[in-house]
């Protein structure tokens, strides 16, 4: 048979894309039998390789804040990096072995990447170094501090703790008699809480998701005791 | 019974001999800060507070409350010594003394050095003026006056406040300085812990001394019992007695025989001078004061 012409009819040029795509669909198709169970010799790095990417992209979307909340995103990633570097050592003989721990180690990674997404999006954000107390001062019973949060991550609440000590340690210990209280600036349903202890935390509705927060708080103290007010932890949460 | 007259002596006394020993080894002494007897440290030279008189009678509401913890405690503690405000926390640092009841306030700096049971008593910081400060009711009346106060003493830090105000603040050693200063004209008045100057006032009627009303300045003060650190059991079983102290009317008994210028003055005296159990576990036998 001659070859055909150049103004043959379509559909030979049909067939040899036909062809291309059955020898692309071979490749495809030897490299995902390859990855989940192929031979252990000449296939066992790409899909270790696959499993350390995935997992590398976990540590790197790792949006910050308390580190409590990875422990699940980092255990499946370890596992999935150390099944998958059991596959690619060619520990596991048998072709069924190798097939199910690459099923084991992908879906392992994958999920820890849509957990860690998922905390990205609704994690907790440890903002304590970003928020701004005004006045930085020693004060006395009665008086009001702000504190402000600009362009944090958009949370629905916010967790609070502060800090008091007494402002004039050589003279006095006011510090078991000080309570504080917190509101949440804006209208609508904002947290607000009253009675605390400096160290006891208070968790705030902050009235939607918002990445800019304002909130004042107001120290009850002994008459003539001076206290200095901080921020202990400060994490925005939803 | 003749013939065994003499076993039976013996039989007997070795019988007592046996039960004195188990009854010295049921009961072991009682020991307070790994000590049989323990020194205390107080003031000399406060009228109703802690004072010894030229006969060497003690009395004041420090030396009630070490005479309780004694028989509480089932220890002697030798004579207390005396000892200056600047001196308490050094010499319970050193071990020089086993325990301080002094008009002690508890502060936060000296909580990291020692331990304090306590509150047994709250104050504040008022003033004492003589017959030349009748008309003085506000901190701006002292404008311009001479102040004393006390060395060692939380009094000097709140009265540096007063700098500010244009109060000229003299510092003495001893209370008793500051009370013959007064006494002399020399200073327009004399600032330190009402509960003091509610004693000195009583014992100086005839000088007109008098302790302003309701003219107070700095934080409140909580009077503790100050011990080295180290021994939190003993620190607790302190803590307990003082608790019980403080609740029973025993208490209220000793600040009327000792400060008898408090009730007349203050018809709600309790009150303001009595600490909550609340304030007493706040701050004692710890290294900072929680809530």
């Amino acid at each position: 048979m001659s070859a055909p012409p150049d103004d043959v009819p379509s559909r030979y040029r049909a067939e040899a894309r036909g062809r291309g795509a059955v020898a692309v669909a071979h490749v495809v198709g030897d490299v995902i039998v390859s990855v989940f169970a192929g031979d252990a010799k000449k296939w066992s790095l790409p899909p270790f390789c696959l499993v350390m990417a995935l997992a590398a992209a976990v540590l790197i979307r790792n949006p910050g804040g308390p580190q409590g909340q990875f422990t699940g995103t980092y255990i499946l990633a370890g596992t999935a990096v150390l099944v998958a570097g059991s596959r690619a050592l060619a520990i596991v003989g048998s072709e069924r072995g190798r097939a199910a721990i690459t099923v084991v180690s992908l879906t392992c990674v994958v999920a820890a990447l849509v957990w860690t997404e998922h905390l990205r999006s609704h994690g907790e954000v440890d903002v304590t170094g970003r928020v701004a107390v005004a006045p930085r001062v020693p004060v006395s019973d009665g008086a009001r501090i702000k504190l402000v949060i600009d362009d944090a991550p958009r949370r629905t609440r916010l967790r609070l703790t502060l800090a008091v000590e007494d402002a004039e340690p050589g003279a006095q210990s006011c510090t078991p008699e000080t309570t504080l209280g917190v509101a949440v600036s804006g209208g609508g349903k904002r947290g607000a809480a009253e009675g605390f202890s400096g160290g006891e935390g208070v968790d705030l509705a902050l009235g939607g998701p918002r990445g800019d927060v304002e909130a004042t708080v107001t120290v009850h103290t002994e008459k003539g005791c001076l206290m200095n007010v901080s921020v202990a932890t400060a994490v925005l949460h939803d | 019974m003749g013939n065994g007259t003499p076993r039976y002596r013996a039989s007997v006394l070795g019988l007592v001999a046996v039960i004195l020993a188990g009854c010295s080894s049921n009961h072991p002494q009682p020991r307070f800060l790994d000590k049989t007897t323990i020194s205390v440290g107080m003031h000399n030279d406060l009228p109703g507070v802690s004072y010894l008189s030229n006969t060497y009678v003690r009395s004041g509401t420090d030396y009630l409350l070490e005479q309780r913890i004694d028989a509480e405690l089932g220890i002697t503690s030798i004579s207390p010594t005396e000892i200056s405000s600047a001196d308490r926390v050094p010499r319970l640092v050193a071990g020089k003394v086993d325990m301080v009841i002094g008009s002690f306030s508890i502060t936060a700096d000296r909580m990291k050095d020692i331990d304090f049971v306590g509150p047994y008593l709250t104050t504040r910081q008022g003033f004492l003026v003589g017959p030349g400060g009748a008309n003085v009711r506000l901190l701006s009346d002292l404008n311009g006056q001479r102040v004393c106060t006390w060395a060692g003493t939380t009094s000097g830090d709140a009265l540096a406040q007063l700098n500010s105000a244009h109060v000229d603040v003299v510092t003495q050693a001893s209370a008793a300085e500051c009370l013959t200063e007064l006494k002399a004209g020399r200073v327009f008045a004399f600032s330190t812990d009402q509960t003091i100057l509610y004693g000195f006032e009583d014992v100086n009627a005839a000088a007109a001394l008098r302790v302003v009303p309701d003219l107070t300045i700095g934080a409140p003060q909580h009077y503790g019992i100050g011990i080295p650190k180290g021994h939190r059991r003993d620190c607790e079983r302190l803590k307990q007695i003082v608790k019980h102290y403080v609740e029973s009317s025993t208490w209220i008994a000793d600040i009327e025989v000792s400060l008898p210028r408090i009730p007349a003055h203050d018809r709600d005296w309790v009150s303001h001078y009595k600490p909550s159990a609340a304030a007493i576990d706040a701050r004692s036998c710890r290294d900072r004061a929680g809530s």
